[in-house]
């Protein structure tokens, strides 16, 4: 925020400066300060006509509203004679005048003032963990057409992969549409609210994360179903797709909102959190409850992959049906559970 | 496909009607037409009809025959429905259930007196395309009589059944099939359409007579049911377990062929111009179920067989075609909610004599008749990443030791022949 700073100091040679005194800032709504202009000389006139040593664009502002002086080693600020007058802090009486303190606060017309000493101890500086985020590397236009073109890789593997057709390149281009455009929908959506949030669109940034997410999700789903497969868990998968989608959402919402808000981190990773929490929610939900339900098939997920994937040793016909035993209890609970 | 002749299933007239001597279906009818009623479902509350169907006089205490798919909704919710007859001439009454073969789809009710007049149930087989009259009120209509001819018991069936070129329609369900002496043949049941219909043997009729039976409201028919239904199950699986498997071929797969002759089976081979795999195809089923209510038989047994071979997709490719086909879902037999549970569900991998297969084995229970279950199996056996069988078996209505039993035997026959 670019601050235009008024005083006489700027006027006069450098060498009659006097000792800054302290400074006066004007707030805004938020308590963000505005302007801060150091006080040197004085006398300092303050009001909304520009032969004030303080302009204030305010127009519950009188022409000439206060003046500051030096009483003794003390600050002082008195009322003159506005229309709309002075008040300190919070309070609701009007002053005639104030003495200042470090922190003290005025306000006149619909405007917030606030002096600071020059000796006022600033908080210790944030450590800029954005500066080290590997979310930067999406700046680089090398890494960003490298995601690109692992993203198009991947689609286009995945489509070969489940086709029974012999290969036609015609069609393999024609089934990467959908996803795209889908990729790009989901990032224009995300520009659109950067553009809106911090004037800046990114959306070539967003394009990259949309991607990064996709290949992310479709490739652990991937390995999941092969772990499932491989150590006969096929009735975890379901469990660990959703978890493991619900980190991913997370962090891929996490990123989006880095480039789209100007929020610290911590109340963007909260907002991403809460998001996906609410989304695995609604998942596990869904899926408890299709569960609860009569249904006339089984329900129940299977893995099939070639046999090299087979990780864990096989039963005989024999222990297959022994271990099947505790299936003639869970009938019983099914079916008694019911009315 | 057999359909049930309860009223408001599907209308099967037909055209086609068999010669008879003149005069003779009229005096058939008129001398034995006051020993068929209509049988009325009727729900306690409103009194309005919930099914109907035909019956005839057995008995010189009034006892009524039909067919148990009939009163099913009277066994199952003898709360909710009362059993009413009505005679052509519009008398009518109340009917008490006695007995029940549910394997052969009989009733047996009671209407309180003694009628003067009854059918006279006979065991003889008449020859084969002898003239038999049937009756029953198809469609509510009123009494009908319908012409046709004896043409032996179906010999594909689990259930003996007598095979009677004649239109019977629904309604008539339950009604009398009897010769030109009025001696009852056969219990209408079935029709598949185009004057093919089917009847129960009276033989089973007269077992289900002169059986002794537990009289009285006390009687626990559910009960009698699942008896019935267990006894079943027991006499077939044992018959199909008692022999080694008939197997047959699919490339270098030995598999379940036909194990018995009340089994269908049929098979193709498939294979698409545009697709790199060739799927061979083998099933069997009974063709023939029990019925215990519209949305569940029971007493079915079912198997398929799928070879697929890969060419030139490899192994990523194929075996990602397969998983998409490899789903418990296609195992469906019909159900009623009221009857049975959920599914559950175990799977691993079994290794049976060098063969490799995924397994995924289900099961579920009856809720009323305790010790019956629905079992289906589901294998892909592998043989390396160009050719994978899926073998699917479905049995329903079977004791916990057959639902095991069974299928391991069904498993340990798929055998790999170099």
């Amino acid at each position: 925020m670019e601050s235009v700073i008024y005083g006489r100091e700027s006027d006069e040679p450098a060498g009659e400066r006097a000792e800054i005194a302290g400074f006066l800032e004007v707030l805004d709504r938020a308590g963000h300060i505005a302007q801060r202009v150091p006080l040197r000389n004085f006398p300092v006139r303050i009001g909304r006509a520009y032969d004030n040593d303080v302009i204030l664009d305010d127009p519950y502002v009188s022409p000439a509203h206060l003046r500051m002086n030096r009483v003794g080693d003390r600050l002082v600020v008195e009322d003159l004679d506005s229309v709309n007058g002075l008040y300190r802090d919070r309070e609701r009486r009007r002053v005639p005048r104030v003495e200042l303190a470090s922190g003290t606060e005025l306000r006149v017309g619909h405007t917030r003032l606030r002096f600071r000493e020059r000796s006022f101890t600033v908080t210790p500086p944030l450590v800029d963990l954005s500066a080290r985020s590997p979310l930067l590397l999406l700046e680089k236009p090398l890494i960003l057409a490298l995601i690109y073109l692992l993203t198009l890789g991947w689609l286009a593997l995945s489509n070969f992969l489940d086709s029974v057709e012999p290969l036609d390149p015609k069609r393999l281009v024609a089934e990467l549409v959908p996803p795209v455009l889908g990729i790009l929908v989901w990032s224009g959506i995300w520009a659109f609210a950067s553009r809106l949030l911090t004037h800046r669109l990114n959306f070539l940034i967003h394009c990259g994360i949309a991607c990064l997410g996709g290949l992310a999700l479709s490739l652990t789903s991937v390995c999941l179903s092969y772990l499932a497969f491989a150590f006969n868990i096929d009735s975890l998968e379901e469990l660990a797709q959703i978890l493991v989608s619900t980190l991913l959402t997370g962090t891929v919402l996490y990123a989006h909102l880095r480039f789209c808000s100007p929020a610290p981190p911590r109340r963007l990773t909260a907002t991403a959190s809460i998001l996906a929490v609410l989304a695995c929610g609604l998942m596990l939900l869904e899926t408890q409850v299709d569960r609860s339900d009569f249904s006339a098939t089984p329900d129940y997920p299977t893995t099939l992959k070639p046999p090299a994937f087979q990780w864990t040793p096989s039963k005989s016909v024999g222990e297959f049906f022994t271990q099947a035993e505790a299936l003639r209890d869970q009938t019983e609970a099914m079916s008694e559970s019911e009315p | 496909m057999i359909q049930w002749l309860l009223a408001g299933g599907g209308l099967l007239f037909a055209a086609f009607v068999v010669a008879a001597p003149a005069g003779e279906t009229e005096r058939v009818f008129a001398n034995y037409e006051n020993n068929v009623v209509q049988i009325r479902i009727l729900d306690q509350e409103s009194g309005s009809k919930s099914s109907i169907g035909s019956g005839f006089l057995a008995g010189s205490q009034g006892q009524v025959i039909t067919n148990f798919h009939v009163v099913a909704e009277l066994v199952h919710h003898p709360d909710q429905y009362r059993a009413e007859f009505l005679f052509e001439n519009g008398e009518s009454g109340a009917l008490s259930l006695l007995d029940i073969d549910v394997v052969h789809d009989l009733a047996l009710l009671k209407m309180a007196g003694s009628p003067a007049h009854y059918l006279t149930v006979s065991a003889r087989q008449p020859a084969k395309g002898e003239r038999l009259f049937s009756l029953g009120n198809p469609h509510d209509l009123g009494l009908t009589i319908v012409e046709g001819t004896y043409n032996g018991h179906l010999e594909k069936s689990l259930y003996e059944k007598i095979h009677f070129t004649g239109s019977i329609n629904p309604g008539m369900s339950g009604g009398p099939t009897i010769d030109r002496d009025g001696a009852v043949v056969g219990v209408n049941v079935a029709t598949a359409g185009n004057q093919l219909s089917f009847l129960v043997p009276a033989s089973y009729v007269i077992r289900l007579l002169t059986q002794p039976h537990a009289e009285g409201e006390a009687a626990d028919f559910e009960d009698l049911i699942r008896d019935q239904l267990l006894a079943n199950q027991q006499q077939y699986l044992e018959k199909l377990l008692a022999q080694p498997f008939a197997t047959l071929t699919m490339d270098h797969f030995k598999v379940p062929g036909r194990l018995a002759n009340f089994l269908n089976c049929w098979g193709d081979t498939q294979k698409r111009e545009d697709t790199l795999y060739e799927r061979v195809f083998q099933s069997c089923s009974s063709s023939d179920d029990i019925f215990l209510s519209d949305e569940q038989s029971s007493g079915i047994i079912r198997y398929s067989h799928e070879l697929y071979t890969s060419e030139g997709l490899g192994a990523l490719r194929f075996f990602g075609f397969l998983e998409r086909n490899f789903q418990v879902e296609r195992l469906r037999l019909r159900s009623d909610e009221d009857m049975v549970g959920n599914y559950v569900c175990d799977a691993d991998f079994v290794e049976n004599k060098g063969l490799r297969s995924k397994v995924v084995f289900c099961l579920r229970a009856y809720k009323n008749f305790t010790g019956l279950y629905d079992a289906t199996l589901m294998a892909a056996v592998f043989h390396g990443d160009g050719q994978l069988l899926q073998t699917n078996l479905a049995l329903a209505g079977v004791s916990y030791e057959n639902a095991v039993r069974f299928p391991r035997a069904y498993l340990e026959a798929i055998q790999w022949n170099p």
